[in-house]
């Protein structure tokens, strides 16, 4: 919902200056649409809470630009809302939608790739964040330091002592220059020096000077992302682009981990119900549960606090909810998301703990779509990369790209949940296979390990659990990942593993060429 | 791959339109979080809770505050919170609705403790901030304070101090100002 700015102009190329104040969307949208034949881009000038769910749910992919934790936060869960779980536990493939989010700050800057169900959202690594910035306010109204003190000394405390009521708006050049003067009044008070109108601006408003160079590189990486997930060329990145230009020039890709008690991607624990059950013979029915155990229960669905064990005014509030059955309550649905809260363990060893639970009613239709992820196998989603149109669009495409949408969490994990697995040098199974790992097994012709792969898939029940082969650690890509701190752009990593590939592939082709030659050879030998 | 969505999205279609219904907003992971807190509490008799807009808001509710001891003994405190959607990432908005005299919360109702600010982290929860409120009225801190002269009578003189406090809850004039009755 952003206005073009004067500001804006140094490093916002589709912009020029007679544009200032009009919606940055429909600008852009223009521009781009000038420059590019074929391509068609629907401008949106409102806020993203503002569209319904079904908005959203008609996309293929999310590509994210926003500027605060709470939009990626609100995203997040509208994309993850969308994940549905089969009675495995796996992800329903149909259901994922993709995010690609960046974002920068001065000289830094990250870029990810969010697959619900198989990579963690945004919630799992929400811990990421280091807290904000915030003073004591009796350092800023009796002992300032620094202009900031100053700053939000006048935002925070004077603005209600005298515009009390009103409320404060960043946006309100009005309501800025007035904490200028007063931080200016202040600053002079204590001789702190430095307090300009920018500063005031970036302190208010938490904003820091953005970089032409930092926009372009986290940019470049998301659009090239989503590229991939749309095209199914190349293995998307895995899954976490960390971007630092403060000295030199460095770039690291982390792959974290999914929280499988994550409250927004998680799978939950399915639970059956008849439908006639009630709150409280639902809520019994959990500490019996095996895999909850939980006692003194709270129950909320979509907002609605169904019943809560505490304060004593909420307690009676919902009490009358206790005799109700649990269909009503959830709207008679016939199977969604409820969250419950209660005590776990026992004895001394009691701990809270907030699980998510799929709760399915049974005898309603409807019921048996929980397993209908077989329809799509490896082998559809590989024709279609290989098909005619990604062909022409010249884009080279990979035996590994059945890797990239399957559950690839290891088979040890003795990792813990969302932390990040950033031991690079570990020689065990937990290495994800890589492109250049090609190298470690050259024996292997990739066209055969593809009809291999696609034959394992078609004959396999849905039911077993998805095989990769055993990855092998490579010296090489280990040096190849310590090489990529010392170069100056992520491109030079790109071309030499396209090339890489690309001689391994015409080397097989001429392997099994020169095989069959020697086969037809022996055959005609033998008769 | 972009095919297969379409497919799901047109019976996703037809079950809605079958029920009539369309999906509903989502909860936030931190109005769960939020939910599991206010579900723990476990407040002392001296703190009780209402909530304003009904037991489904969860993110705007009072506390009031009945010290039973100290300074404030009877008098009855009301605090406003207010809680953000990136709960606990962000600590909860707490204002002092009544004026009261006290060397920590000013007379606009800013309260200073340090974990609603500095020293807030996420494994802090609603229940620590009450404690916390509550244990501003058992001890009053002189050091760093936001209404200072409260904070030099307290430092100075703290027989006068109490005799302030008493007045400033039953109603009348500390000073140049005055404080409507609380007790």
């Amino acid at each position: 919902m952003d206005r073009i700015e004067v500001t804006n102009l140094n490093r916002q190329f589709l912009f020029r200056l007679e544009d200032v104040g009009k919606p940055k969307a429909e600008i852009a949208a223009k521009r781009v649409m000038e420059r590019v034949g074929d391509v068609n881009i629907s401008p949106h000038f409102c806020r993203i809470e503002d569209k319904p769910l079904d908005f959203y749910s008609d996309f293929s992919i999310i590509v994210l630009g926003l500027d605060s934790i709470e939009a990626r936060s609100y995203i997040n869960a509208v994309a993850c809302g969308f994940l549905e779980y089969n009675s495995d536990d796996e992800p329903v493939e149909e259901t994922v939608k993709p995010l690609v989010d960046g974002g920068t700050e001065g000289f830094k800057g990250h870029a990810r790739i969010i697959i619900p169900g198989t990579t963690p959202c945004f919630e799992c690594t929400i811990w990421l964040f280091p807290p904000q910035v915030k003073f004591p306010l009796c350092t800023l109204a009796e002992t300032p330091r620094t202009a900031a003190h100053c700053i939000e000394y006048a935002h925070l405390i004077k603005w209600d002592e005298v515009h009390s009521g009103k409320s404060f708006d960043p946006d309100n050049p009005e309501h800025m220059q007035w904490v200028y003067s007063e931080a200016v009044k202040r600053a002079e008070l204590f001789g702190i020096p430095g307090v300009t109108y920018s500063l005031t601006q970036g302190v208010v408003k938490n904003i820091i000077p953005a970089i032409a160079s930092t926009n372009a590189i986290v940019s470049a990486a998301c659009a090239l992302e989503t590229l991939k997930i749309v095209s199914g060329c190349s293995k998307t990145l895995s899954n976490y682009l960390t971007y630092n230009g403060v000295e030199g020039l460095h770039t690291k890709v982390t792959e974290f981990v999914k929280d499988q008690d994550c409250l927004v991607c998680g799978p939950g624990v399915l639970i059956e119900l008849e439908r006639s059950i009630t709150l409280k013979k639902f809520i019994d029915h959990l500490e019996g549960h095996p895999r909850l155990l939980l006692t003194r229960v709270s129950v909320t669905h979509r907002g609605k606090n169904l019943y809560m064990q505490a304060p004593p005014v909420l307690e009676e509030m919902t009490r009358s909810n206790l005799d109700l059955p649990l269909f009503e309550l959830m709207g008679e649905v016939s199977k969604d998301i409820i969250h419950v809260n209660g005590m776990s363990g026992k004895g001394d060893k009691t701990q809270s703990c907030l699980r998510k639970l799929r709760v399915v009613f049974k005898g309603i239709d409807g019921v048996a779509d929980i397993d209908m992820a077989g329809a799509y196998t490896a082998a559809s989603i590989i024709t279609h990369a290989q098909s005619k149109a990604v062909k022409q669009a010249r884009i080279r495409t990979s035996s590994l790209l059945c890797y990239n949408y399957y559950n690839r969490v290891p088979s040890n994990t003795d990792l813990t949940p969302a932390k990040p697995n950033t031991d690079t040098n570990s020689g065990t199974v937990t290495q994800k296979p890589r492109i250049w790992e090609l190298q470690a097994q050259p024996k292997q012709n990739p066209m055969l390990m593809l009809t291999d792969y696609t034959r394992e898939m078609s004959s396999r029940s849905r039911q077993a659990s998805r095989k990769l082969p055993k990855a092998v650690p490579n010296e090489e890509s280990l040096q190849e990942e310590s090489n990529a701190t010392n170069l100056t752009s992520i491109g030079a990593i790109y071309r030499r593993q396209s090339k890489k590939i690309r001689s391994h592939i015409e080397s097989s082709t001429e392997r099994k060429a020169h095989t069959t030659e020697e086969e037809r050879r022996e055959k005609s030998e033998v008769l | 791959m972009i095919r297969l969505f379409k497919i799901k999205e047109k019976q996703r279609e037809l079950a809605e339109n079958a029920n009539g219904k369309s999906p509903v907003k989502k909860q936030t992971a931190g109005e769960l979080r939020l939910h599991k807190d206010i579900s723990e509490l476990n407040l002392p008799k001296s703190c009780s809770m209402s909530f304003p807009n009904g037991k489904d808001d969860l993110m705007n509710f009072e506390v009031i505050i009945r010290p039973d001891e100290g300074y404030y003994m009877g008098g009855t405190f009301f605090f406003s919170f207010q809680i953000s959607h990136i709960y606990p990432h962000e600590a909860p908005k707490v204002k002092c609705k009544t004026k009261i005299y006290h060397p920590n919360i000013d007379l606009e109702g800013n309260v200073c403790l340090n974990i609603l600010r500095e020293d807030w982290k996420p494994v802090l929860n609603v229940n620590t901030i009450i404690y916390g409120l509550y244990h501003l009225f058992t001890e009053p801190n002189h050091e760093d304070p936001l209404n200072h002269e409260a904070a030099a009578v307290l430092k100075e003189n703290p027989n006068m101090f109490g005799s302030n406090v008493r007045r400033a809850m039953i109603g009348g004039f500390v000073g140049q100002t005055f404080f409507p009755r609380c007790i």
